[in-house]
């Protein structure tokens, strides 16, 4: 197993130029330094954190094998994410399902294990919507993603993905017992 | 992000984000690189292997297809008309010549 924390104090451009070049150690801080913010987002999408878990291992693999072709360091973290959210859909056509699909029954899916009184989180609120709505508001507020990019990563029509980011915040805001006051979203 | 946005939920996100433990999820993932990039000299060598043997079957046949042509045209010589006038000569030189006793 090569050392680690040889480039931790490294600027991320150069890790990932010598990652491209076949230096597995840069490979490997590389995966330290990102690994929490993509199985973050894996596991807001999955709703199952061995799964998630499972893609963003895949997720770097691919990118381990597609780094030489990366032209510019700056595009790493979009360009894996995309991969990431790539892994997810291809999971969510495995399944038979899509994201073109019309919406899951949200009566259906299983209610958050906790009670009433007991504060709902972020992740079990995400758990109760459909996945093209998850996927569109997880990368609108968690990602901080715009329409047009949101657009571009799902292949969904723009009014498309409006319409499951508005679906999906006025769902988490009944959700969220312990969300602040929320202005009008502004224009 | 310059499309509508409600600040509070952003902030939810932001503050629901809690860094995971790096050292499990990113030795497996190191032990699978490993695992590929020896997988991939292997198969590298394999190639290689593969190639040469079929170069090598290659120039085995060529050879013996070239050796064999050789030696059926030596075995038609024998066999041809010119071949047989050519031993009927040598034997009546050689009958020509013998005087016996």
């Amino acid at each position: 197993m090569p050392p680690t924390n040889r480039y931790a104090n490294v600027a991320e451009a150069a890790v990932i130029t010598l990652a491209a070049n076949g230096d597995d150690a840069a490979f490997s801080e590389l995966v330290r330094r990102r690994q929490s913010l993509l199985r973050q987002l894996l596991r807001r999408l999955c709703r199952d954190p061995a799964l998630a878990d499972d893609l963003a291992q895949q997720s770097f693999l691919s990118a381990w094998r597609a780094l030489p072709k990366l032209t510019s360091p700056a595009a790493f973290w979009p360009w894996l994410r995309r991969m990431a959210i790539n892994k997810w859909l291809q999971h969510l056509r495995s399944l038979r399902q899509s994201l073109a699909d019309p919406e899951e029954d949200l009566e259906s899916l299983p209610a958050p294990t906790s009670s009433v009184d007991e504060r709902v989180d972020l992740d079990a609120a995400l758990a109760q919507l459909a996945p093209a709505s998850r996927l569109c508001t997880v990368l609108a507020y968690g990602e901080g993603m715009s329409h047009a990019e949101i657009v571009e990563v799902t292949g969904l029509p723009l009014g498309t993905v409006k319409s499951h980011i508005t679906r999906g915040v006025a769902r988490l805001r009944k959700q969220l017992r312990d969300y602040g006051p929320t202005g009008d979203p502004h224009d | 992000m310059t499309d509508d946005v409600d600040r509070n939920l952003m902030r939810t996100f932001a503050a629901a984000a809690t860094p995971l433990p790096a050292d499990d999820f990113t030795g497996r993932l190191m032990l699978r690189v490993t695992w590929r990039r020896r997988s991939q000299v292997v198969a590298r060598v394999v190639a290689v292997v593969v190639l040469l043997f079929l170069v090598g079957a290659f120039a085995t046949h060529c050879f013996v297809t070239v050796s064999l042509l050789a030696a059926e045209r030596f075995g038609e010589l024998l066999i041809s008309p010119s071949g047989w006038m050519l031993s009927l000569l040598v034997a009546v030189v050689v009958l020509r010549r013998w005087r016996p006793g």
